[in-house]
């Protein structure tokens, strides 16, 4: 049986049958259910594995630790979490500053028994891409945030026609300018060539014919509202298709375009998967047929993602750089650690990622981009930042006593709970002896402990998934 | 670094500057193979070539104005800049607040290249930022960057990278190449590695 078969780690992706690709992935005595395979499920599904979590799920069978990541059998903590987020949440938006909503969604990441919802928003975040820079209105961010997450997982369609009428949304792609004598492409063109086709998929025309669709979609008191004096009701044609008027119907045409689900697959995977190459069509096919079959309902097609062979296989660790937010916010949760999340979310900015201000409607470029000269230095030295910041806590306590708690009791004990804990490709006996000897030498500054932590954040490995 | 912030700096400090929409391609493999060709030349000297990206929009009709062509104040029939305010080159006219240009421009050392694009675009801009950055019309799927390649094809003679990257953004697609390390600094704080 085909089903049988291991996809090989340096196999090429355009030799790996699609069938196979996304069939569902099964222990074998190659490549076992074990402590590892979990915490890279919970690494790409989630931001990381809490020490608690690798026991529990290893020992169970593969769709429990996927349910867990979509927060399945957790309703008593979600509830106390979700207070405890609302809380955080009415204290910074009187103040409406951006960095502390983007702390306030940080300690979301750190905290939440759903992580994949909290994952999934930041890739829409990623692909519905808006700044909080040019909307200049908080509130708006935040509505958007959680319209992201309420159909994080939903329905696709639901969530486009919904997005397409959100405040900031709007204000970020100029509908402000989108008139009847002057349609502003701005939207239109985005929503096809950035949201829901790719680049090649449509022509000029349509791109003028859907602007015109969407005049007089505008914002009145922070709230979308449809002004039928700016609206050109004159029919338009898209993609051949006539006879379409409103700009409701230009987006069940637009959704209806037989490119739609290749291409939100296609994001997926290199979300989920691998930064690179990128999978051709034919190779997506399964995962397209999965998005139609449930009228693109995005829940069915990420667990179809997230349970594949190509997923789970060895193929899939280290195929990823870890993103800033992933960097730090895995490392927090698997050292139980909280601290001062407005200042991580200032040097996640310095790093390049600020959450509410990608750097354009493109989102965040990812993989290899992430890492440069300055950012591999930046990432060690926002670890240690926020090791030396005074509300730093390990599971409450300090350091000291936490330690203690995992039985750590020396520096090679240490090392290797970091690695198995931390890195996705393991430590040669090259790096551990590099990384112990330099941290040998006990100088002012961070102890050995925390020295050992900010030794492994220059590490490549540590910056791989 | 913002748009606007440099443009405060002064743009006497700009030694080329390329105003247009279009296909950099040809005159940017000029300049890469040029610079190639004298190698010995500048690899031996202290002269520094400074390339600013100024990355968003821009209006082109009104920086380099072509105010003789009628087609112009068709155009810009309310924004369009007075005759009498502009700089003028010949058939062309600066715009008012370039006028520190001028003196660079008598001394031959300032040059615009206008109507720089592609043929039948199709008016993405990251499409037309990609073309810019690697000059290639086509999208092959290996990323390379023209100073990227220009490295490459140089090859270097010591382990410092003779192009670096200045700025917070990720580094730019025209440095990017295989094999080829482009370092990125956006502030001399940043590259302190901190214990």
């Amino acid at each position: 049986m085909r089903n049988q078969e291991i996809i090989q780690p340096n196999q090429n992706l355009s030799e790996i049958d699609p069938v196979l690709a996304w069939s569902a992935w099964e222990p074998s005595p190659q490549e076992p259910w074990d402590a590892r395979r979990l915490r890279h499920l919970m690494r790409r599904g989630g931001f990381g594995a809490k020490p608690s979590e690798v026991q529990t799920l290893a020992n169970g069978p593969v769709s429990n630790a996927v349910d867990a990541l979509f927060g399945k059998h957790t309703a008593q903590s979600s509830e106390a979490f979700e207070q405890e987020s609302a809380q955080i949440a009415s204290g910074v938006r009187s103040g409406g500053n951006i960095e502390s909503i983007a702390a306030w969604w940080l300690h979301r990441m750190l905290h939440s028994p759903s992580p994949l919802i909290e994952k999934m928003t930041l890739f829409w975040h990623g692909h519905f891409a808006t700044g909080a820079d040019k909307v200049k209105d908080t509130e708006l961010m935040v509505q958007q945030n959680q319209l992201l997450r309420v159909h994080a997982l939903g329905d696709f369609r639901k969530m486009v026609h919904e997005v397409s009428k959100d405040p900031a949304m709007l204000l970020y792609l100029d509908s402000a300018t989108n008139r009847k004598t002057h349609p502003n492409e701005n939207y239109a063109r985005e929503l096809m060539e950035l949201f829901c086709l790719g680049e090649g998929n449509y022509t000029e025309q349509d791109v003028q014919q859907l602007a015109r669709c969407f005049t007089g979609w505008e914002i009145r008191r922070k709230s979308f509202r449809f002004n039928p004096y700016q609206h050109d009701s004159l029919t338009k044609k898209l993609f051949g298709i006539e006879g379409i008027e409103s700009g409701e119907q230009a987006i069940d045409t637009v959704l209806a375009h037989r490119s739609m689900p290749t291409f939100i697959a296609g994001k997926l995977v290199r979300f989920f998967v691998c930064d690179e190459p990128n999978p051709t069509s034919e190779f997506l096919e399964p995962l397209a047929e999965e998005f139609r079959k449930s009228d693109f309902s995005i829940e069915p097609l990420v667990r179809k993602i997230l349970s594949s062979k190509l997923m789970l296989s060895n193929w899939s660790i280290g195929k990823k750089v870890r993103s800033p937010i992933e960097f730090m916010i895995e490392s927090m949760r698997s050292l139980q650690m909280t601290s001062n999340l407005d200042r991580l979310s200032k040097g996640l900015e310095g790093i390049g990622q600020a959450l509410f201000n990608p750097p354009n409607v493109k989102g965040w470029d990812g993989g290899r981009s992430w890492i440069n000269s300055s950012t591999l230095i930046g990432r060690s030295n926002l670890m240690v930042d926020m090791l030396k910041d005074p509300a730093t806590r390990f599971g409450r306590g300090d350091l000291d006593a936490w330690l203690k708690s995992q039985q750590l009791s020396n520096p090679d004990q240490w090392l290797d709970w970091l690695g198995e804990s931390l890195l996705s490709v393991q430590l040669d006996s090259s790096d551990k002896q590099r990384l112990l000897s330099a941290t040998e030498k006990s100088e002012v500054g961070l102890d050995r402990w925390r020295k050992t932590l900010v030794a492994l954040s220059q590490n490549p490995k540590m910056h791989l998934s | 670094m913002k748009r606007r912030n440099f443009g405060q700096l002064g743009i006497g400090a700009c030694a080329g500057l390329a105003i247009g929409s279009g296909h950099p391609g040809r005159w940017l493999q000029t300049l890469a193979g040029e610079l190639a060709s004298q190698e010995d030349r500048w690899l031996h000297s202290d002269r520094i070539l400074v390339v600013i990206q100024l990355t968003g929009g821009n209006d082109g009709l009104n920086t380099v104005v072509p105010y003789r062509d009628e087609l112009y104040s068709k155009a810009r029939p309310k924004l369009g800049i007075p005759t009498s305010d502009l700089i003028k080159i010949g058939d062309m006219g600066l715009h008012p607040s370039l006028k520190q240009l001028d003196g660079l421009l008598s001394e031959h050392r300032f040059m615009t290249i206008q109507g720089v694009g592609y043929s039948a675009p199709n008016r993405s801009h990251f499409e037309s930022m990609d073309i810019w950055h690697s000059c290639h019309t086509k999208k092959d799927r290996t990323q390379s960057g023209w100073l990227g390649r220009m490295i490459s094809q140089q090859g270097s003679s010591s382990s410092d990278s003779p192009v670096i990257h200045l700025g917070s953004e990720p580094l730019p697609l025209a440095c990017q190449e295989k094999g080829v390390q482009v370092p990125s600094l956006a502030s001399l704080e940043q590259m302190r590695l901190k214990s």
